[in-house]
This record gives C-alpha cells, sequence and structure tokens, in this order.
C-alpha cells in the first residue's frame, strides 16, 4: 500500500505538470479564468503529492 | 608540534581566503566596475565600499567570531552590494552594462555562496560546527530509492514542459506573464518532485498509510471539488 501511495503522489505531481502546461496554454489563447483555474488545480495537486510523503513531528 | 600548528594555521588561512576571493571577483566585476566609473552616485560608491569593508571584516572574523564573520560576509556583503546596484540609477540600464562581466560576476557570486555554504575546516572549532546554521538540524544524506531517481528523470521533463509552452505565447502583455509563471510553476514541480522522489521508498519510517492518507485528505477533496466544477462548468457552458 504505501508503494501506491508513491505512484499516487508521482501521479498528482504529473497532474500538476499537465495542470500547469495547459494554465501557461490557456495565457496564450486568452483564456485567464481557465488559465488561473488550472494553476490553482496544479498547486493543490503538488501540495497533496508532497503532504502524502512528507515525515510530519511525531511520525518516527 | 610546532610544524603542525604552522602547518594547520596554514591550511585555514587558505580555507579562509578561498571563502573570501570568490565575492571579491563577483563585487569587483558586477559592483566596482559600474560604481566607480564617471556618473555614478556618490551613495552607490558608498555602500560599494561598504560591501567591500564587509567581506574583510568577515574575513578577520573568522577565525575569533564565526557568526558574526558570516553575518558580514554573507547578510552585509549582499546587502551593501544590492544597495550600490540600487543607487546606480541609469547606470543600471542594460545598454550601460558589459553581459560577460556580468555573467562572469554571476558565477562569482555562486561560488561565494558555494564557499559561505561549505562547513568550517577546522575540526577542533567545535563552536563554528555546532549549528552555525539556525534551525533544524539537516537529514543526513541516504541512498534513494530506485524508483525515486525514475520518478525524478520522468519529473524534469514535465517541469520543463510548461517554460517550453511559454515561448508559444504570443499575445501582448501577457507573454512575459507567461515566462514568468511557467518559471515559477516549473520551480514548483522540480521541488515537489524532487521531494516525492527522495521520500518515495521510505515507508517503514512513516505510520501506517491510513494516516498519511488522512493527511491530505482536505488537499484532495478541494482538488476533488475543483475538478469536479470544472467538469460541470464544461458539460454546462
Amino acid at each position: 500500500m504505501a508503494r501506491a501511495l508513491d505512484f499516487i503522489a508521482f501521479a498528482l505531481v504529473a497532474g500538476g505538470g499537465v495542470a500547469f502546461a495547459r494554465g501557461v496554454q490557456a495565457l496564450g489563447d486568452r483564456k485567464d479564468l481557465v488559465a488561473v483555474y488550472l494553476l490553482v488545480v496544479g498547486v493543490l495537486c503538488l501540495k497533496a503529492a508532497t503532504d502524502l510523503l512528507r515525515p510530519k513531528a511525531g511520525d518516527a | 608540534m610546532a610544524d603542525a600548528i604552522g602547518e594547520q594555521r596554514r591550511r585555514l588561512f587558505q580555507a579562509e581566503i578561498s571563502r573570501v576571493v570568490p565575492g571579491l571577483y563577483g563585487w569587483l566585476a558586477t559592483v566596482a566596475t559600474p560604481v566607480f566609473q564617471r556618473g555614478a552616485s556618490t551613495s552607490s560608491r558608498v555602500m560599494a565600499g561598504l560591501a567591500l569593508a564587509s567581506l574583510a571584516a568577515s574575513y578577520v572574523l573568522a577565525g575569533s567570531r564565526p557568526r558574526l564573520a558570516r553575518v558580514c560576509g554573507v547578510h552585509a556583503f549582499l546587502l551593501f552590494c544590492f544597495g550600490a546596484w540600487a543607487l546606480l540609477g541609469p547606470l543600471l540600464r542594460s545598454d550601460q552594462l558589459d553581459a560577460v562581466r556580468g555573467a562572469l560576476g554571476a558565477v562569482g557570486f555562486l561560488l561565494h555562496a558555494l564557499a559561505w555554504g561549505a562547513p568550517p575546516k577546522d575540526p577542533d572549532d567545535t563552536d563554528a560546527l555546532d549549528n552555525l546554521v539556525p534551525g533544524l538540524p539537516l537529514q543526513p544524506r541516504n541512498k534513494p530509492d530506485r524508483w525515486g531517481a525514475v520518478m525524478l528523470a520522468l519529473v524534469i521533463p514535465v517541469a520543463l514542459t510548461p517554460v517550453a509552452l511559454a515561448f508559444a505565447v504570443e499575445r501582448p502583455g501577457a507573454s512575459l506573464l507567461a515566462h514568468a509563471v511557467a518559471i515559477g510553476c516549473g520551480l514548483l514541480l522540480v521541488g515537489a518532485g524532487n521531494e516525492v522522489a527522495l521520500q518515495a521508498g521510505k515507508p517503514r519510517r512513516f505510520p501506517a498509510w491510513r494516516a498519511r492518507a488522512g493527511r491530505v485528505l482536505w488537499t484532495l477533496a478541494a482538488l476533488a471539488v475543483l475538478v469536479v466544477g470544472g467538469l460541470l462548468w464544461l458539460a454546462l457552458r
């Protein structure tokens, strides 16, 4: 299960990358709202990915 | 005995010199050159002089007051360098600066950062070694998991994708913003990918997977709401 969570975290990072890439494309297409939406989605993906694996105080 | 002490002093002297020289080079290439040309303001020259004095003070204080030497060599030196640049005014325009000298000076500042990031050379100097940089002690190195290395290798092209796509943004007024956003996104991706790659394959040090999954419940819930909302918006428009 732990290995599955590792891959979910990696999938979230990849999803964040896709969201960022589409967000930059949306900026060029004059879709500012869509760009902001995709950038927020990307940031949440990365936050979820790192929180999933990052040890916190008291974990040891 | 005297020879050993002399040898140790000589090595310490060389270590301190090697710590100061890159900063001095960066200062000469990027601060002194524009500041001491005709037309530069007196205040920028004073700032440049204070930057040099800070660097000299860091060398003098390195043996007796390592923390104060660090404050002088890193914080005060860079602060006064920035002050000198800020007070240069129109002389800081790109057409007034030598690009090659600036690039070489940037290398000097890079080496300056690396030199000050290195641990003290004197193994007996426990005061300098003991938590010289405030904060939590740094984690020791360990061998990364094989899948972690693969993940990191895959994340790098993913991080470069928005940076490459930003070059396709031709809309006036948005192209510079697109580059800035893309670089920020790339840095976020590299940072997150690096963290995921380093932590992958080390589940034994963590609590049960349920606790790890529960930790991100709110973030995943917000993500799910956003994605479902986006899909609904796409379907209804």
